[in-house]
Order: structure tokens, then sequence, then C-alpha cells
């Protein structure tokens, strides 16, 4: 009697916690190992060589400066410790690609054109990811060492580090996690890189961050 | 003694599960504030898959802080949102293109838009023109079996609601765009309020959000404006 009350409590309990399992896994993604990719047509460097040349300001970033930016922040999301997930630059376009990364001049968006990127992603019917781009607004000034909105100066990496994190599943903390009266400086912003609005520089994944990833692949 | 074994272990059973579900809760708590870092990042509030084409919109970086949005600006109202309209696509003919998903998925420009109509209480810059209702067309909706989310929480307009809305006019450029159901106003920032008046976003009272339109709406925009 006590061992078949025993068990069955026992059994109830590993069944609850084979639930939240269950729930936690059918939130993940299928995709464990991005092929990533810039957009490299020509037209890429082109856009972005022009885009300082029209508008005469000053030349913060060769088109070289930002494609290693871009790539060191596809490598912050890589290989973390205790996560399987990796990207992959893939070099020619005759590949496959999971993720792309394009300049855009927003102008053509229908909705805000004021942004600094911009991320789509392709989900089926069970809420995975089957593929994702980003884009970065080609109206933004964008440098190695700032990041301020009201004169539309962005930091590459801070930027991509964000963008990449949508597709791996990351969302915006709830809200947005913008600052309000009671709290201008909400450390939900802090203490992750998918903040929607962050002021400063921000390249890095946070322990938190690295924590879901670990958690989640 | 059986039966004080039999007790022991069920008192420790008990416990187990008491410290097993008061564990979840904390995990699954709400309440951000008291964590040390945002639970809300572990997902995403996403709409159901409705068998059609489903594709996720993000962005990063709102507008660009009330001071530079009101330079930026040509008309700044407050308003409130009286309708939400059919969703459409951002198309000349409001119909999915004939492309593939992922070819779909490759060209922002076209998504699904869902138009609110929005009635103007009081303008803080520039001339309403007699133009006492707006169209403001939202990224993201449903049309059919297709959806894009776009889960921008912050900025979601609702109906009954109230904002403040910093505005380019763009003129009949974009309102041809879509066969005449597009806005003629790009939106550049918005500040929610709350039942008193009081803006929800952006850690300022309605009364400096009127101080700082007033003192930098006349100014040029630091940056070159965007074209339309």
């Amino acid at each position: 009697m006590l061992k078949n009350n025993a068990k069955g409590i026992i059994l109830a309990l590993a069944a609850l916690g084979a639930l939240f399992i269950a729930s936690e896994v059918s939130a993940s993604h299928p995709i464990k190992a991005w092929r990533w990719e810039i957009q490299d047509n020509g037209d890429w460097v082109v856009r972005w060589n022009s885009l300082f040349r029209e508008n005469e300001t000053r030349y913060d970033m060769f088109p070289t400066d930002t494609r290693r930016r871009i790539r060191a922040a596809y490598q912050e999301w890589s290989g973390l410790p205790n996560s399987l997930l990796t990207f992959n630059e893939v070099t020619s376009r005759s590949g496959s690609t999971d993720h792309e990364t394009h300049p855009l001049n927003f102008n053509v968006m229908p909705s805000w054109g004021d942004v600094a990127g911009y991320s789509t992603k392709r989900m089926n019917s069970r809420n995975e990811v089957l593929s994702a781009a980003s884009w970065l607004n080609t109206n933004w000034d964008w440098t190695e060492n700032r990041m301020d909105w009201s004169t539309a100066k962005a930091d590459v990496q801070t930027v991509q580090v964000h963008e990449i994190g949508h597709p791996t599943g990351f969302g915006h903390p709830r809200g947005g996690c913008l600052p309000t009266n009671s709290d201008p400086t909400p450390r939900c912003s802090r203490s992750t890189v998918m903040g929607w609005i962050w002021r400063g520089i921000k390249r890095n994944l946070t322990t938190h961050d690295k924590q879901i990833m670990a958690d989640r692949y | 003694m059986r039966n004080l074994k039999r007790w022991a272990l069920i008192a420790l059973v008990g416990a187990l599960a008491t410290a097993a579900m008061v564990g979840a809760w904390f995990a699954l708590s709400d309440d951000s504030g008291n964590h040390p870092w945002p639970e809300e990042t572990l997902g995403e509030n996403l709409p159901e898959p409705a068998g059609g084409i489903y594709i996720v919109s993000e962005m990063y970086g709102g507008g660009p802080g009330p001071g530079e949005a009101a330079r930026r600006s040509d008309l700044i109202v407050r308003a409130a949102v009286t309708e939400k309209l059919d969703s459409f696509w951002s198309t000349p003919d409001r119909k999915r293109p004939n492309l593939t998903e992922q070819q779909i998925m490759m060209r922002p420009q076209y998504t699904i838009l869902t138009p609110y109509e929005v009635q103007i209480k009081s303008v803080l810059k520039g001339e309403a023109e007699g133009n006492e209702t707006l169209i403001i067309n939202r990224l993201g909706g449903q049309v059919g079996n297709d959806i894009v989310a776009a889960p921008e929480e912050p900025f979601t307009l609702v109906e009954g609601g109230e904002a403040v809305l910093f505005l380019r006019d763009c003129g009949d450029i974009r309102i041809k765009r879509f066969n005449d159901i597009g806005e003629r106003f790009r939106v550049i920032d918005r500040y929610r309020l709350d039942g008193n008046g009081e803006p929800l976003d952006g850690g300022i009272t309605y009364s400096e959000l009127e101080r700082i339109v007033e003192l930098e709406g006349t100014l040029d925009a630091k940056r070159g404006v965007v074209p339309c």
C-alpha cells in the first residue's frame, strides 16, 4: 500500500516534469546550424558606399569594417557554452542560406521608416523558424563606436547582435522594456541584448541571454 | 514503527512536491521586476498559424525621441483610436504578391498592414487642414490565412485608446501606393496615453511632451529628414 502510494506520487511528479519539458521543447526551433551570408552581389557594397557619398556625412566605416562587425555579431551567438547552436558563414550564393543580412533603404517600407534594424522570419505551422533575414537601414549612419538615435548613428554590431536574436527565438522584453516614469532605466533592458530600445553600445550577450540559449539549444 | 516510516515518507514526498510547486511558481512568475532578468525574452506572444504564409517581423530602435521626432514631424496630434479596419497586403491591388513565401519574406516592402482610423483631439504642431480623422497603418495583420505578425507591442494602436502621434506628411505619394488606402502621414514616433492622458512610454509626462514639442518643433531636424 505504502509502495503503491509513493509510486503513484513519484509517477505524477515525473509526468508533471515531462509535461514541463515537453512545453519547452515545443517552443524550440529546428535550425541548430544556421548557414548565414551577407548578401554579396556587389550591390551591397555599392549602396553602402553611395550612402555616405550622397549624404556627405563623415565616412565612419568602410564596408570591410562593416562586414567584420556583422561577422562578429554572428560569432557572438555561435558556439556558446552548453549550446549546440552554431552560425556558419556561407560564402557563395549557390548554396542555400538560412539567414541573410541585407542593407535596405527603409523608404520602401510601408510602415515605419526610422528604425535602425528589421528582422523577418518565416515560420511553419508549429511556430518553428524556417529561414530568416535581417535588414540594416541605409538611412542610418553605421559606425563602430556610436549609438545615437537622434542623429541616426548606430553601432552596426550592436544592432546586428540584436537582430540575430530574433530567429533564434528571442522576442523583445514585454512592453518593449521602454523607460517609464517609475522606472527610467529598466533592468530588463540592461540584462539582455533584446531590449527594444537601447541607447548605448551593447555587442555582447548577457549572462541571461546565454542562459536562455543553453536552455534552448 | 511501520506507521512512523510511512508518514515520514509521505511527509518527505509532500515536502518535495511543495518545493517543486513553489519553484515552478517562481519560475513562471510574471513579475520581471523581481527577477534578475526578464522572463519575457524567453518567448514571443505570437498568433496561432492559420495555414497560410506566416512571417514574423520585428524592429530594433523605436522613434528618435520626442525632441528629434518633434523636429522631423510635420504634424503632431493627440488622437483617439476609433476603429481598426481590415488588414491588407502592401501591394497596389492589396492582394498577396504572386511570389513564394521565401521571396515574400526577402522583400520587406511586401507585408500585411492594418489601418486604424484615429480622430484628432488636439494639434500640437502643424495644421490638420480639416482632417478630423486620419488613417494610420500599423505593420502586421491577417489576410485570409496569411499572417504577418509584428509584436511591436509598445506601439500597438488599440481601439478606444489614445496616443500622441508624430507624423510626417507624405502627401499623395503614400496614399496612392496602396490604391487609396495608404496613409498620407508616416509615423515617426508615437506615445500611448493612459486613462489620465499621461504617456505610458518614454518616461515623461504629457506636459513635458507638450513643452518639448513647443521648444523643438520649430527647429530643423538634426539629420536630414528621410524621404517618404
